[in-house]
């Protein structure tokens, strides 16, 4: 295993590719603001229909 | 880790991997439930094509949409979510040399799908479920059908928080060290969207079990936007997974090197955080979104993701190209391509799965999604006409290629029918990309998807049907078939390996055994050092350059000539 000095020289980038639950928070953030939370409220504050 | 659990592990003679039998097993067994129900889902599309294809017309209306249910659910959602476990398993533990944390948890997870499986198609042999796989309500199902679904996605969901298990519980005993590999990388990415997609896969499937049973009221426009929260995303999952293939397919079969790790990787995370949100490209002509919520999400913010599938596009080939260059084709720009094992099916798999993917599928997409054009390929045969390039002809064609290595090195048999299986990528590939085109130019002349009479006999208005129609079917049928028998080329070839296959012995590799891929008999070896490889690397790839500039100009042109033929929808002046 890597010791702690090691893990100083690792790039923060490289650090982002090992961490998956951050990967994974982060792309349940971005789907869930962007396209289900939006969307959801795009429905909700839909103007009642007037009746023809 | 301890050395009693080393010792159960199986060394493989090929790659020199640890392979845990117990992560082995399972590997197994979804792979040959996946089989099965892709054998369902091709015996299904025999019909579809057969009634669509109006010169024939095979089935009644009733059983057209039965038929079409079937195939969505074997093929979309069972075949590959199951092959997709497999993979998974593969990538962590087997690629990471660890072991599976909780096998027992890996077979519950297995019942589970298997029964959700049955039971929904059950439901549909039985007539309960004429509700095609989006099942919008208000159509109706039997609470069984939503069941089933919800055991399936709990069951793939355990696999997937598994899988997580497994990558942080082998870092955490060393199995590994330093990063990832890239596949498993890649399979990462695929299990996170895996995450995204179950998870709006509970929010909407809960409610409309409820609903069925008549707990609960449902809203057709919230089911349509949480539903393809799934239906979409799952799809990513099948790309970030076919990806994950090609690396290693690439690797296996001509020693294909990835160019840059960094960005290979950032790709991936791109994939990650902005494909899901192409879900939105379903709802573009839904009246209940507005448009800067539709073009947010199909455009704009998605095309970090399209850049993202342009880099894998890029690299793979690129690293196809210097893997050649680096075993000694060197000459000219196209020797390395001439001089490829077209023979091996993994490798022909392979390719033609980029081409398919990137170059039909690709372009279609990306054209079709964005939120004017779609307007005049909405709800046409256009869709599946893309779709069909890019999850059969990408993803299914890549598990296929991937399968032909799985076979001996995971269920140790030699491919059974290795004449037919070095055949079975074109017939299957080709045949699906004909189907494709067919399906596409039909949609241009307005034929819908879904729809049992192409004709419009009954339509309360007059239809004229373009005469082109008549040919076009001809080309869609004929592909069609084609691609059904390299279907069952595949199953047979899968299931008699699997079940009467010979074992793959030390002599059988040594003497050079009919049934075994080249990258079996002898896996390409990975040089990083020294003079070629720096003459190599300074050369580059001018082949793959120039593929892409053709594949660049295409793009462009079709894309233009879609805005061009919008532009007719609205005469000005
Ligand atoms: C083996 C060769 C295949 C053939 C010949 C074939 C053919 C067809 C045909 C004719 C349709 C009906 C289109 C319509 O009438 O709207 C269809 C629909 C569909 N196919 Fe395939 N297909 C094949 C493989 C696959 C595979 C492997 C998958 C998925 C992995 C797949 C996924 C779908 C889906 C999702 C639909 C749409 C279902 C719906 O509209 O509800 N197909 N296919
Ligand atoms: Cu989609």
């Amino acid at each position: 295993m890597t010791n702690p000095q090691d893990n100083q020289k690792v790039p923060w980038g490289q650090q982002l590719f090992e961490r998956p639950l951050l990967l994974l928070g982060l792309g349940l953030l971005v789907m869930f603001v962007f396209y289900t939370i939006w969307g959801l409220i795009e429905i909700f504050s839909l103007p009642q229909a007037t009746l023809p | 880790m301890s050395a009693s659990i080393l010792e159960k592990f199986r060394v493989c003679g090929v790659t020199g991997l640890k392979v845990d039998p117990k992560a082995e097993t399972l590997i197994k067994m979804n792979a040959v439930v996946a089989v099965v129900c892709f054998l369902i889902g091709v015996s299904a599309a025999i019909g579809l094509v057969l009634t669509r294809w109006e010169a024939v017309h095979a089935l009644d209306a009733m059983m057209y949409y039965r038929f079409l249910t079937l195939h969505g659910l074997n093929m979309l959602i069972f075949f590959i979510i199951f092959f997709e476990m497999a993979v998974l398993y593969f990538a962590a533990p087997v690629l990471i040399n660890g072991r599976l944390p909780a096998p027992f948890v890996g077979w519950i997870a297995f019942a589970l799908m298997v029964i959700g499986a049955i039971m929904v198609d059950t439901m549909v042999f039985q007539g309960k479920a004429d509700v095609l796989f989006t099942s919008y309500p208000p159509l109706k199902a039997d609470p069984l059908y939503y069941l089933g679904i919800i055991l399936f996605a709990v069951g793939a969901l355990t696999v997937v928080l598994h899988f997580f298990g497994s990558l942080i519980i082998n870092k955490r005993e060393g199995s590994y060290t330093g990063g990832m590999p890239l596949v498993t990388f890649g399979a990462l990415t695929a299990a996170i969207i895996a995450v995204i997609t179950l998870l709006h896969g509970a929010l909407i499937y809960i409610p409309t079990f409820l609903w069925s049973i008549g707990l609960l009221e449902m809203d057709a426009q919230v089911y349509r936007l949480i539903f393809w929260g799934l239906g979409h995303s799952s799809q990513q999952i099948n790309v970030a997974a076919m990806v994950a293939i090609w690396y290693f397919l690439a690797a296996i079969t001509v020693g294909g090197v990835v160019l840059n790790e960094k960005i290979s990787r950032t790709a991936f995370v791109l994939y990650i955080l902005f494909i899901s949100m192409a879900s939105a490209h379903h709802l573009l002509v839904d009246p209940g979104m507005g448009a800067a919520w539709k073009v947010w999400n199909t455009s704009y913010a998605m095309y970090l993701a399209v850049l993202a599938s342009m880099i894998h596009g890029f690299t793979v080939p690129a690293g196809i190209e210097l893997g050649q260059r680096l075993r000694g084709y060197v000459n000219g720009t196209f020797d390395w391509l001439r001089r490829a094992p077209w023979s091996d099916p993994g490798f022909s798999g392979l390719v033609l799965s980029v081409i398919i993917f990137g170059f039909f599928g690709g372009i279609t997409g990306v054209t079709i999604g964005t939120e004017q054009i779609n307007i005049i390929a909405h709800n046409t045969l256009r869709i599946p006409g893309h779709f069909h390039v890019t999850v059969v002809g990408g993803t299914a064609l890549a598990f296929m290629a991937v399968t032909y290595y799985v076979l001996p090195l995971i269920f140790q048999r030699r491919v059974a029918f290795w004449g037919m299986a070095k055949l079975q990528p074109y017939v299957f590939g080709i045949g699906i990309t004909i189907m494709g085109i067919g399906m596409s130019f039909l949609g241009s002349f307005g034929i819908p998807r879904r729809h049992w009479d192409s004709t419009f006999a009954n339509a309360p208005f007059p239809v004229e049907v373009h005469p082109a129609v008549n040919l076009l079917q001809a080309v869609f049928g004929i592909g069609g078939l084609m691609a059904a028998v390299g279907g069952l080329m595949f199953v047979a070839i899968a299931v008699v390996s699997v079940f009467f296959g010979k074992r793959v012995t030390k002599e059988a590799i040594e003497s050079g055994a009919s049934g075994l891929p080249p990258g079996v008999l002898k896996l390409p070896a990975q040089t990083h050092s020294g003079v070629a490889v720096r003459k190599v690397h300074d050369a580059g790839a001018p082949g793959t350059m120039i593929l892409v500039f053709i594949f660049l100009a295409c793009f462009v042109v079709y894309y233009f000539v879609n805005w061009k033929v919008l532009s007719f929808l609205w005469k000005i002046g």
